[in-house]
């Protein structure tokens, strides 16, 4: 592959995540807010992170995986940091990964 | 020697909003682990599909968006499918046009014109906390703040993954594809925290929709028809609430 094909190709993601980016902006603009529109668009974000955190773990995660975002989870839910609560997760994700490789 | 009271005003506004900078940027510090994993991952895998660190490190300094980059490596070949990889990027990235419509009165404050810098910074977890605090006027700042903290994560998590890609054994690797579930399930917590119980049927109908939805189409249709979902289910709620 030549240098200037790849760094097309990195040109046309940048222009393609930043086209979506600008699209939410622009569209914002034009609805009212209190309206029925912005209360379903508000919505809709956490609904798209459910929809890929499931897509996410139907694609790749067995139970000890389950069990890793389970103690993410609730220890986030217990004592609200987050980077403890990341770490004990990715901790269990790596250590499971090796026992079953 | 008194003050024009507008220079003032202006002075105790950007004062303001340096405060609401460095509060966005210290509030993101713990998800920041998050992105530079993320990061770290991905410029592992960019290696690993043939791209040279430069190409790698420039991919990630212009695109920001971990799930897209990640996503079109699985179709990064010769000849490149310019196409594919732009649909592909669009798809994965799409939740990013409903945060931007429920950013909109947050990053249009005081402006005539986009904040088109402002928009590049626009992740998950950036939305989610800019989202979540009501408290500060200067919400752009903290936007920003909590964006350029991510931001350096990531840059520093892919600098990191496209130097040591032989010394992570293939088991690790695995292991921390599971970072970007783990991010979003707090970024969800975060979002829902404190909310009302018929609040969080939105999300679960989504998530059942596009696992069901996956069965048929590509996760990203799946992801859609599942987004599109909770959404019919809000306006019927809405318009139920109006009768």
């Amino acid at each position: 592959m030549t240098e200037t094909a790849a760094y097309l190709g990195i040109f046309v993601v940048a222009a393609a995540v930043y086209a979506m980016r600008l699209a939410g902006y622009v569209l914002g603009s034009r609805v009212r807010r209190n309206s029925t529109a912005s209360r379903v668009l508000d919505t809709l974000p956490g609904a798209a992170l459910a929809a890929v955190l499931a897509l996410s773990l139907l694609e790749y995660a067995s139970l000890p995986d389950l069990l890793a975002l389970a103690a993410t989870t609730v220890l986030f839910l217990w004592s609200g940091k987050t980077l403890p609560s990341l770490a004990a997760g990715l901790a269990i994700a790596v250590l499971n990964a090796h026992l079953v490789a | 020697m008194q003050r024009d009271p507008a220079a003032r005003s202006e002075v105790r506004h950007e004062r303001g909003a340096w405060a609401a900078f460095r509060e966005g940027a210290a509030a993101t510090v713990g998800l920041a682990l998050g992105g530079a994993v993320f990061g770290l991952l991905f410029g592992v895998l960019a290696i690993g599909r043939g791209l040279d660190a430069l190409q790698a490190v420039i991919m990630s300094a212009t695109v920001f968006a971990g799930a897209a980059q990640v996503a079109v490596l699985e179709i990064w070949r010769e000849p490149l499918p310019y196409l594919p990889i732009g649909i592909t990027a669009a798809l994965v990235c799409c939740r990013h046009v409903l945060m931007g419509v429920t950013l909109y009165d947050t990053l249009s404050y005081r402006r005539s014109r986009p904040p088109f810098a402002a928009l590049f910074l626009l992740t998950d977890a950036n939305w989610v906390l800019t989202a979540r605090n009501t408290a500060t006027t200067h919400r752009i700042a903290f936007f920003v703040g909590s964006g350029l903290a991510m931001y350096i994560a990531w840059m520093v998590g892919t600098l990191v993954g496209v130097a040591i890609p032989g010394l992570l054994d293939d088991a690790t690797i695995s292991g921390l594809r599971l970072g970007g579930a783990l991010f979003i399930a707090i970024l969800l917590c975060i979002f829902l925290r404190g909310s009302r119980p018929s609040r969080l049927l939105e999300p679960a109908i989504a998530a059942a929709v596009a696992v069901l939805a996956s069965r048929f189409a590509d996760n990203a249709v799946a992801l859609i028809v599942g987004v599109a979902a909770a959404a019919g289910v809000t306006l019927q709620r809405e318009l139920r609430s109006r009768d």
